[in-house]
C-alpha cells in the first residue's frame, strides 16, 4: 500500500498530507508540516518531549500512527500563543526560569495546558501527576511544577 | 517496621576551567548602525545561560541595557575562537574575553561621543538606560541610537572591540609538585537528610542543604537553578541511575530508556540553597564557574546520610534499595543472638 | 517495513485484517514504540481505534468494559472508582490517555498492573474469532494469550463490595514506574476473619500470578500482621521472579512479604 491522504485540524487550521504506512504523528507533525516544537527524545513514550494534544487530550505522538487519526484536531506548542502573545503557561516558564536547555519545555508546556484545560486549579500534586510522563534533565522539576501552579492562577485572575 | 532518618554532608572544591596546552576563548564585539551591540562567539549555550551572562557582562561594560545586546554564538566556521563550553569553563572565559572587547567598544563608544557633543572623553559617563551624557551636566547628551548612526555615516569610526582571554598552560614544579592549573576554584556544602525504609531499603532523601561559593552571581536566578538541578541529578545519580547495576554483568541492565531509571517530579526533595561570594580576582565581575559541580556534593552526602540513618555503608552508586537492605541483613545477621 | 495501517470500522473487519496477518494494535503503546525501533515483524497493523469496542456498562455489579476503553477512562469512571488508585500507579496520565484496557493483557510483567487486577477479580475475557466468540477467564488469556486472527473485545468483572479490594504497587520511584511487587486482591471476611481470598501478584512472574499459597494461610485467619507475614513468605512458592532494572529476583522475593502485609493493612 502506498502513502496515504491524512487530514488533521492543527492548532484550528485544515492540513492535508501524505502519510507513509507507519508514520508517527509526531513525524507527520515535525517532518511534513514543519512543527519542530515536539521533540523527538526516546521514540517509546518514555520521555514525553513529543507530548501534544489529541482531540483535547495530552499523547505521546511518537506513539500514534497518523494514519488511524485521521480527522482528529491536534493542538501543538506552535498553536498556543494566541495573535503572537505568548500565553499564562508560556509566561509563567519564561519568568520563573523553568526553561534551561528546553528540550523538554514543548512537552511540558503541553501536559500543563492539557491539565489547566480540564483542572483549572490544581493541586501541587496533581500538577506533578500531569507532568510524571515527562522528563527533564536540567531543572529538577521544581521550578517547572512551580510555573504551572504560577500559570494557573494567572489565568484565573485573567 | 521503621523509617530510620539520617544526616550526612559532603564538601567539595571545584576548579573553573582546565589547563591542557592552555585555555583561551575569544569574543568580539560590534555595534551596529542603530546601537544594537552584537556579540559574536563560538561559544555554545546549552541551556546553562551562557548567552545571558554574556549580555550582562557586555552590557555592565559598555553602560547600556542589556536589550542593547544581541549575543551571536555558536558558528565554529565563522566566530572567533572557544575552546567549547565544559569544564565549568564558560562564564569565567568567555565572561573576561567578552568585558574585554566590550571595554574597547567602550572606548570608541565614548571617543565618537566626545566628537558629537565636543567635550572630552573623560568627561562622559554612560547613564545605564542608553546615554551617553557629560557627568554633571546630563542635559548635554546623545543616544546610543543616534551615536551609532553617527559613527557610522559622519566619522567612519567602528564602534567595536576584540577580546580573548587565555589561561596560559601550567606546567608542576617538578621538585615540589606546586602548579597552577586552574584559574580558581568554587566551593560547595551538601547536607542531605535521608529516611531509609528497613524492611525495603528505599532511601528517600527529604532535604539538601546547598551552599554554594561562587566568587560572583552575575545571575542570581540561573545560580540557583544550576545548584537545584545539579542536586537532582546528584540524587539521581546516587540513588537511581546506572547502565550495569551489576558490573561487570549486564543483570538489571536497562535494556530501553524506560528503564533507565531517573526520579521524576514526584520525588524530589526540599531544598535549601545559599549562595556565598568571595569573588576571585582574575574573574568577569569576580565570577567562578558553577556548571559541573553542583552534582558532585549531593550523592556522598547521601551515602553519608544512608550510613547515619542505619548503619550501612555503601561506596558503590546506585545506591539501590537492594544494596541497602543487603546491607542491612548483614548488620542484622552481626547482631543476631543465634550467630555464634 | 510497514506496508498498511488498516482502522477498520467494525469488529468483522478488524477480525478479517487480524486473521490475514495483521498485527493488532489498539493504544499503540507497544507497537508503535515498536514500529519506531524498527523491531515489529509484521508489515501490516490493523488499529481497533475505530472498530466500535469502547464503553463502559454495568448492570448492578457486573461491570462490561469495552477493550479499547483507555485506561484514563478506567481511571475517570465513577463505576470503576475502585480501579483508581491501581491506574494512577500505572504509568502517566498522557500514557494512559492512550494505553487500553485490552491491551494491557498483553504487555509483559513487570508491566501490565490492570490485568494484575483482572486476575484478581476473576475477570472473564470476550474475544471474536474467524470462528465466533468465545467467553474465557481472564487467566487463561493472561497465560496463553489468543488464537491468530482472535481480537479481545472486553473484559466482564464484578465491582467488588467495599472494603473488600486491595491494591498496592511497590516501584522505584512515586509515579510512573513498573512494579518491582504488585499485589491486587479481592478479600472477604466475616467475623473478622478471611472467608474468601484472591490474591494476584504483579512483577514478580512473567505473567500476572495467583498467589495461591497466600490464600490458604489467610483463610479462617484475621487480615493481622504475623498472618500477612506469614501468607506473604508462603507466597514465594508462588513466583517466579526476573532481574530488570527494575529490581533482581532476590529482591523481589525478600520483599513480597512485606508488601503483602502492607497491602492488606492499607500502609504505604
Amino acid at each position: 500500500m502506498a502513502s496515504q491522504v491524512v487530514n488533521l485540524r492543527v492548532n484550528e487550521r485544515s492540513r492535508e498530507f501524505l502519510a507513509a504506512p507507519g508514520t508517527s504523528l509526531l513525524s507527520s507533525l515535525r517532518d511534513t508540516l514543519g512543527l519542530t516544537a515536539a521533540k523527538r527524545g526516546c521514540a517509546q513514550g518514555g520521555c514525553g518531549t513529543c507530548t501534544v494534544l489529541l482531540d483535547g487530550r495530552a499523547v505521546m505522538s511518537c506513539l500514534v500512527a497518523v494514519q488511524t487519526v485521521d480527522g482528529a484536531s491536534v493542538r501543538t506548542l506552535e498553536g498556543v500563543a494566541r495573535d503572537g502573545a505568548l500565553d499564562e503557561v508560556q509566561s509563567a516558564f519564561l519568568e520563573g526560569f523553568a526553561t534551561q536547555c528546553g528540550f523538554c519545555t514543548p512537552g511540558m508546556i503541553m501536559a500543563a495546558e492539557a491539565l489547566l484545560d480540564r483542572n483549572p486549579d490544581p493541586t501541587r500534586d496533581e500538577v506533578v501527576e500531569a507532568i510524571s510522563g515527562n522528563v527533564c534533565r536540567c531543572t529538577g522539576y521544581g521550578p517547572i511544577v512551580d510555573a504551572i501552579l504560577d500559570a494557573a492562577a494567572r489565568r484565573a485572575k485573567a | 517496621m521503621a523509617k530510620l532518618r539520617g544526616r550526612g554532608y559532603a564538601s567539595v572544591n571545584y576548579p573553573t576551567g582546565m589547563n591542557l596546552g592552555g585555555d583561551p576563548s575569544q569574543a568580539l564585539i560590534h555595534a551596529t548602525t542603530t546601537g544594537t551591540f552584537v556579540v559574536s562567539l563560538s561559544s555554545v549555550d546549552l541551556g546553562q545561560g551562557l548567552k545571558t551572562v554574556v549580555a550582562q557582562c557586555a552590557a555592565e561594560t559598555l553602560g547600556l541595557p542589556v536589550e542593547n545586546i544581541l549575543v551571536d554564538t555558536a558558528d565554529t566556521d565563522t566566530g572567533p575562537h572557544c575552546m567549547g563550553t565544559f569544564a565549568s569553563r564558560g562564564t569565567h572565559r568567555v565572561g573576561n574575553a567578552v568585558i574585554m572587547a566590550a571595554a574597547e567598544a567602550r572606548e570608541v563608544m565614548l571617543a565618537v561621543a566626545a566628537e558629537e557633543l565636543e567635550v572630552d572623553a573623560g568627561d562622559l559617563e554612560t547613564d545605564g538606560t542608553g546615554f551617553v551624557q557629560v557627568t554633571g551636566a546630563r542635559e548635554k547628551r546623545i543616544h546610543i541610537t543616534d551615536l551609532a548612526l553617527a559613527a557610522h555615516f559622519t566619522h567612519g569610526r567602528t564602534i567595536s572591540g576584540r577580546g580573548i582571554f587565555l589561561k596560559e598552560k601550567n606546567d608542576p614544579v617538578p621538585e615540589t609538585g606546586e602548579m597552577d592549573p586552574d584559574s580558581c576554584q568554587a566551593h560547595a556544602c551538601t547536607v542531605a537528610v535521608v529516611e531509609v525504609d528497613d524492611e525495603t531499603g528505599v532511601v528517600e532523601v527529604l532535604r539538601m542543604h546547598n551552599a554554594y561559593e561562587i566568587g560572583r552571581a552575575l545571575n542570581p536566578a540561573m545560580v540557583a537553578q544550576q545548584v537545584e538541578g545539579g542536586a537532582w541529578m546528584g540524587m539521581s545519580h546516587a540513588l537511581f541511575e546506572a547502565t550495569e547495576p551489576y558490573y561487570p554483568a549486564r543483570d538489571h541492565g536497562p535494556t530501553d530508556f524506560n528503564e533507565y531509571l531517573m526520579p521524576g517530579a514526584a520525588d524530589i526533595p526540599e531544598y535549601h540553597n545559599a549562595i556565598l561570594e568571595r569573588p576571585a580576582g582574575n574573574g568577569p565581575f569576580g565570577a567562578k564557574g558553577i556548571g559541573e559541580m553542583t552534582a558532585n556534593a549531593p550523592i556522598p552526602a547521601i551515602a553519608n546520610a544512608i550510613f547515619d540513618a542505619c548503619g550501612v555503608r555503601l561506596d558503590t552508586m546506585p545506591f539501590t534499595p537492594e544494596r541497602v537492605l543487603r546491607g542491612l541483613d548483614e548488620l542484622r545477621a552481626d547482631r543476631s543472638p543465634t550467630k555464634e | 517495513m510497514i506496508t498498511a495501517v488498516r482502522t477498520p470500522e467494525s469488529l468483522a473487519a478488524a477480525v478479517g485484517h487480524a486473521a490475514a496477518g495483521g498485527r493488532l494494535m489498539a493504544g499503540g503503546t507497544v507497537v508503535m514504540a515498536q514500529v519506531n525501533s524498527g523491531s515489529l515483524g509484521y508489515t501490516e497493523i490493523v488499529s481497533l481505534r475505530r472498530a466500535g469496542l469502547g464503553g463502559i456498562t454495568l448492570d448492578g455489579p457486573l461491570a462490561r468494559v469495552g477493550a479499547t476503553t483507555t485506561l484514563t477512562e478506567v481511571e475517570q469512571s465513577p463505576d470503576l472508582a475502585f480501579l483508581r488508585g491501581a491506574m494512577r500507579g500505572l504509568a502517566s496520565p498522557t500514557i494512559r490517555n492512550q494505553a487500553t484496557v485490552g491491551g494491557n493483557l498483553f504487555v509483559p510483567q513487570p508491566y501490565g498492573d490492570l490485568a494484575v487486577c483482572l486476575l484478581a477479580l476473576d475477570a472473564t475475557v470476550e474475544v471474536t474469532g474467524p470462528d465466533g466468540s468465545r467467553e474465557v477467564p481472564v487467566g487463561v488469556v493472561l497465560a496463553n494469550g489468543v488464537a491468530p486472527g482472535e481480537v479481545v473485545t472486553a473484559v466482564r468483572l464484578a465491582v467488588p463490595a467495599p472494603g473488600t479490594w486491595f491494591h498496592h504497587k511497590a516501584m522505584r520511584r512515586r509515579l510512573n514506574s513498573a512494579a518491582i511487587v504488585a499485589v491486587a486482591a479481592v478479600v472477604d471476611t466475616a467475623g473478622g476473619v478471611v472467608t474468601s481470598a484472591r490474591i494476584a501478584l504483579g512483577g514478580v512472574a512473567p505473567r500476572p500470578v495467583r498467589a495461591v499459597s497466600a490464600e490458604s494461610v489467610l483463610i479462617g485467619r484475621p487480615l493481622e500482621s504475623e498472618v500477612l507475614e506469614r501468607a506473604g513468605r508462603a507466597a514465594r512458592a508462588d513466583i517466579s521472579p526476573s532481574d530488570d532494572s527494575y529490581a533482581s529476583a532476590w529482591y523481589r522475593a525478600r520483599v513480597l512479604p512485606v508488601h503483602l502485609r502492607r497491602a492488606f493493612l492499607r500502609q504505604p
